[in-house]
């Protein structure tokens, strides 16, 4: 058989309907936990970028200072 | 933007160049976003080696880069009709579409035109002027290859060599231009490797990869991560198709791209992780017909990772400089190894102390949810090979460069980025499309998963890209958009114009836009400074006539006394010098007689 015949997507080894909805809960709550602190820490990172710019530049001072 | 039609012109020869070699190396498809981004791949690959030789031969002039060029072009000429038909039909499957799907092409399209034209905007790249184009424009000024001794110059060679022909035949415009070709490259395979894994599953990788902060902050930009991501999102296709069951060349092909792809920077060794599972695969699948692949793949990525450091032992005595700032004192103390894994983890989770090196979280959760919802065969393989990248990277890292460990992993994410991007990137595609085949709820929970981090970075992405497109469009001179952008472009056009003889020493970050003769900073040996007299007696005695000082940049290199060890009678200034944002001037000097 070749790989790409084994590379379907196999029923026989997908998880059962209910084990597949309890994961799938508790992925999403994870995930939404996880974009919640990752855009927290990336609004950081991008006010301290700004804030460099800002720094750094005349022109960014004078456009935006 | 006058540039644009003879940039599109060489792209062009390259894609169908590229294609054409690969078919005659039976590596061909018949879906066009495969044949641009393996055309491209494959060109890259030629390019570079061809280019290597022409400077090693000290040969690399206009004429002979025009050369090398045309005799592309004229292998691509007998191939022009039928690649007008295939890229004229890949144009017109590309119309907008009101799905899910759709908004996610959209997504990756927008980001792609706002890096085109960051692209045509001059470079400003810190680490670019700095080192990455230097090398280059040192190259070009002496026609080729010769032992620089710089501490960045002898690291990175692999794409220099396409910036080498860039700068060669138009100037850093081209340079620039092929690093972006080389990124559409790379998202093009990307999404051809999800593609094969699961139909459908191309459009949400392409999405997945352009949305990830370390790609959309370097779309048009001339950094060297998306040029390496270019060679491993190939080996990437090429060990799908070869999984696929198409055939032991395509295991060649992705162990040569695996190669490649560790040529552009020897901190992409994690690939090496993919080209493990193909020679793996390929010797339990193919046995002792595995041999020639086997061997010819290793033997192309032994060219492709080994020339530069074969040059470098050959003229600097080592096959990989050192990566001194990252060999730390004995004296130094580490944290632990669990808390090291732990700073790790956080900043690849979230966001590194640079943005622009963060992977976002999509790419994360794409490799995890691949995994744990079993998504085909192809997300696991995916999945593990991202894990497993993970662990030889931080394996590596914490075994073989202590000073690394202790204090820099902060801020080189960005590091791992071809490796996780493109596995990262293939694998949430997979799992996106798997999520939008599903309920309505699931299929709405995977448009938030793409869209949540990405409206910021387009927002971003699209700040920075504002700022560019004047100059990128001709609107503003280059003299205008380089001297509000770069602190010491006005110092350095000023050395330019300076009558003869000059010989300058830039005191400064980033040098590149200096055209007179230099000696390097890191030709004086600093140890032995300890006044501005001493130092106005290195630089004499190593030819120079004026040095070019920025502040800060003397005091880093242990100057006593720093900005102010610049008096007379060694030193007399000229003119006023000029603004710098620590409140100090920048200021150029003219050296003494003896």
């Amino acid at each position: 058989m070749l790989y790409a015949e084994t590379m379907k997507d196999d029923p026989a080894s997908s998880p059962a309907p209910g084990s597949l909805r309890r994961r799938a809960t508790v992925f999403v709550a994870v995930a939404v936990a996880y974009y919640g602190l990752y855009l927290v820490v990336f609004a950081f990172r991008v006010s301290d970028y700004w804030k460099d710019v800002m720094r750094h530049f005349p022109f960014a001072r004078k456009l935006f200072g | 933007m006058i540039a644009l039609p003879g940039f599109l012109i060489v792209g062009t020869v390259f894609v169908v160049f590229g294609d054409r070699l690969a078919r005659a190396l039976k590596l061909g498809s018949e879906r066009p976003a495969e044949r641009f981004g393996l055309g491209l791949a494959v060109s890259f690959a030629v390019v570079t080696f061809a280019v290597f030789l022409l400077a090693l031969a000290r040969r690399v002039s206009f004429a002979s880069s025009a050369i090398l060029l045309g005799l592309m072009a004229c292998v691509s000429l007998f191939s022009l009709r039928e690649t007008g038909r295939w890229a004229g039909s890949w144009v017109s499957s590309l119309r907008p579409r009101r799905t899910a799907e759709g908004a996610m092409g959209a997504l990756a399209g927008t980001l792609v035109v706002l890096g085109g034209l960051a692209a045509m905007a001059p470079p400003t790249g810190i680490d670019t002027l700095h080192y990455h184009f230097v090398a280059v424009k040192r190259m070009l000024q002496a026609g080729g290859l010769v032992p620089d001794g710089g501490p960045y110059f002898h690291r990175t060679g692999g794409f220099y060599f396409p910036y080498l022909l860039g700068m060669a035949l138009q100037g850093d415009g081209l340079a620039k231009f092929f690093n972006f070709a080389a990124a559409s490259s790379a998202l093009a395979l990307i999404a051809a490797a999800a593609d094969r894994l699961k139909p459908g599953a191309g459009v949400p990788a392409a999405a997945a990869a352009a949305s990830s902060p370390v790609v959309a902050a370097y779309l048009g930009y001339e950094f060297l991560e998306l040029p390496a991501l270019m060679y491993v999102s190939a080996a990437l296709y090429a060990a799908v198709r070869y999984r696929a069951g198409d055939g032991g060349r395509w295991a060649a092909a992705a162990l040569a791209f695996a190669g490649f792809g560790l040529g552009v920077k020897p901190s992409n060794f994690a690939v090496l992780v993919l080209a493990a599972f193909v020679a793996i695969e390929l010797l339990r699948r193919d046995g002792t017909r595995a041999w020639r692949p086997l061997a010819a793949g290793t033997l192309v990525a032994a060219v492709g990772a080994g020339f530069w450091p074969l040059w470098n032992l050959a003229s600097v005595g080592r096959l990989f400089p050192s990566y001194a700032f990252f060999e730390a004192p004995a004296s130094e103390t580490h944290p632990s190894f669990l808390a090291w894994v732990g700073s790790v983890a956080w900043f690849i989770l979230a966001a590194p102390p640079y943005w622009s090196d963060a992977f976002g979280p999509l790419l994360v959760l794409g490799a995890v949810g691949a995994a744990l919802f079993r998504v085909g065969h192809g997300g696991r393989f995916l999945s593990s090979a991202a894990a497993l990248s993970l662990v030889l990277y931080v394996g590596f890292i914490a075994t073989a460069m202590p000073g690394y460990f202790s204090r820099a992993v902060h801020s080189h994410n960005r590091y791992l980025s071809p490796v996780l991007v493109a596995l990262g990137a293939a694998a949430a595609g997979v799992f996106l499309r798997w999520a939008l085949d599903g309920s309505p709820a699931a299929r709405r929970l995977a448009l938030a998963a793409v869209f949540i981090p990405a409206l910021p970075l387009l927002a971003l992405k699209a700040g920075r890209t504002a700022v560019a497109v004047p100059a990128a469009l001709g609107i503003e001179s280059r003299d205008s958009y380089l001297g509000k952008k770069i602190e010491v472009y006005d110092a350095c056009l000023a050395v330019n114009r300076l009558p003869e003889p000059v010989r300058v020493l830039p005191l400064v970050h980033q040098p590149y836009f200096l055209d007179r003769p230099v000696v390097e900073l890191w030709t004086i040996d600093w140890r032995n400074v300890r006044s501005g007299e001493d130092l106005a007696r290195a630089a004499r005695s190593a030819g120079a006539t004026h040095v070019l000082v920025e502040p800060r940049i003397p005091e880093n290199c242990g100057l006593p006394g720093g900005t102010n060890a610049f008096v007379p009678p060694d030193f007399r200034e000229i003119g006023d010098g000029w603004d710098h944002w620590d409140g100090r001037r920048i200021r150029l000097y003219e050296l003494s007689p003896e």
